[in-house]
């Protein structure tokens, strides 16, 4: 053992020897050192053991299986996404017949500070201008009296359904 | 199998589009991950369970593998998740009994082995048993794959400095079993 330096602890070591420290002054102590030479020894026999009893393991050939897996992870989120979709589609269409059928009347409803009578009555707008549009396009492909909500409620379903179906070429 | 494709080469490409790039990379990582697990789980079946679970779990992760990940690392970190998820089961359940080397090492003496070796083998298999799984997985990640602490400590969510010291514990705790003692 060197005068020096006192023998470094087992942690040090493995931490020199694993490359996860600079080299100080232990690090000259242990080129001189038998004792620090023998642990190192023992910790790289130890090393070879580890990695030779690995090597002999014989690893079964997973691709398949994997493949499998992320098919039907893929259809999993595939199958939820269009579930999704539905749901929007109901959400959607179900907040546009409300909007159309009651935003007029809140509008007109007394005691409203006018800050909230303003914005009510952009939505109000949107909302029209989007059923009057989907109103002239419905009147165009279906010309006669168009049904405006249901007509607006498959317009959803439709414009829903191609978003959905949009990000569900993506999985 | 294109060896000289990097890893992050073949995830860029993946995320371009060329999924079937995948296989490529469940070629050269199975071996690696099911070692691990099989270490950690220390079950042939569970084992390849978490591993086929673990590469479905990347390839849906693989835009969060970004330049400079390193995708052994990741996927070793995925691969452990994967384990502990199956241990946590395991203690659910209470059902796990160890069914020693013949079971899960399950390998014969090869051609090159002497009796002494095979023994050596067959008795440090045995003596990884008696350390955590987390340690195991950390000894296996370090001395087998060659992690750096830091890959470590982001897989089995260690601080920095608790690495060194846990491995050393396991390390002393190995030798103080293959040498007779039981060293608990």
């Amino acid at each position: 053992m060197s005068d020096e330096y006192k023998c470094p602890s087992p942690e040090y070591l493995l931490t020199w020897l694993d490359g996860e420290t600079e080299d100080g002054p232990a690090a000259a102590h242990i080129g001189g050192c038998p004792a620090c030479q023998e642990f190192i020894i023992t910790v790289r026999q130890e090393n070879e053991l580890l990695r030779a009893m690995l090597d002999d393991i014989p690893a079964p050939d997973l691709t398949s299986r994997v493949t499998a897996g992320i098919e039907e992870a893929a259809r999993g989120i595939a199958s939820l996404l269009n579930m999704m979709s539905y749901l929007m589609t109901a959400g959607v269409g179900f907040a546009l017949v409300l909007a159309y059928s009651f935003l007029p009347g809140l509008i007109n409803f007394e005691f409203r500070p006018v800050g909230v009578v303003k914005v009510l009555s952009a939505v109000d707008r949107l909302v029209m201008f989007i059923a009057e549009t989907l109103e002239l396009i419905a009147a165009t492909i279906f010309p006669g009296d168009p049904l405006i909500p249901p007509i607006i409620l498959i317009l959803a379903v439709l414009l829903v359904n191609l978003i959905g179906k949009r990000r569900l070429s993506d999985v | 199998m294109r060896p000289d494709c990097t890893d992050s080469e073949i995830v860029t490409e993946i995320l371009n589009g060329r999924k079937e790039g995948f296989t490529e990379l469940v070629e050269r990582y199975q071996q690696a991950a099911y070692k691990m697990a099989l270490v950690v789980l220390r079950h042939r079946a569970d084992a390849e369970d978490a591993v086929s679970e673990a590469f479905v779990k990347a390839y849906a992760a693989l835009p969060r593998c970004r330049d400079g990940t390193n995708f052994k690392s990741w996927l070793l970190k995925i691969a452990y998740n994967c384990c502990h998820d199956i241990l946590r089961k395991r203690a659910m359940t209470g059902k796990y009994t160890d069914p020693g080397p013949t079971e899960a090492a399950a390998h014969e003496p090869g051609p090159l082995d002497t009796v002494i070796e095979f023994e050596d083998k067959q008795a440090l298999w045995s003596a990884l048993a008696q350390i955590g799984p987390e340690d195991r997985s950390a000894v296996v990640m370090k001395y087998y794959h060659g992690l750096s602490y830091r890959d470590i400590a982001a897989a089995l969510n260690w601080p920095l400095g608790t690495v060194a010291s846990r491995l050393a514990r396991s390390r002393e705790k190995l030798r103080g079993i293959l040498k007779g003692g039981d060293n608990q």
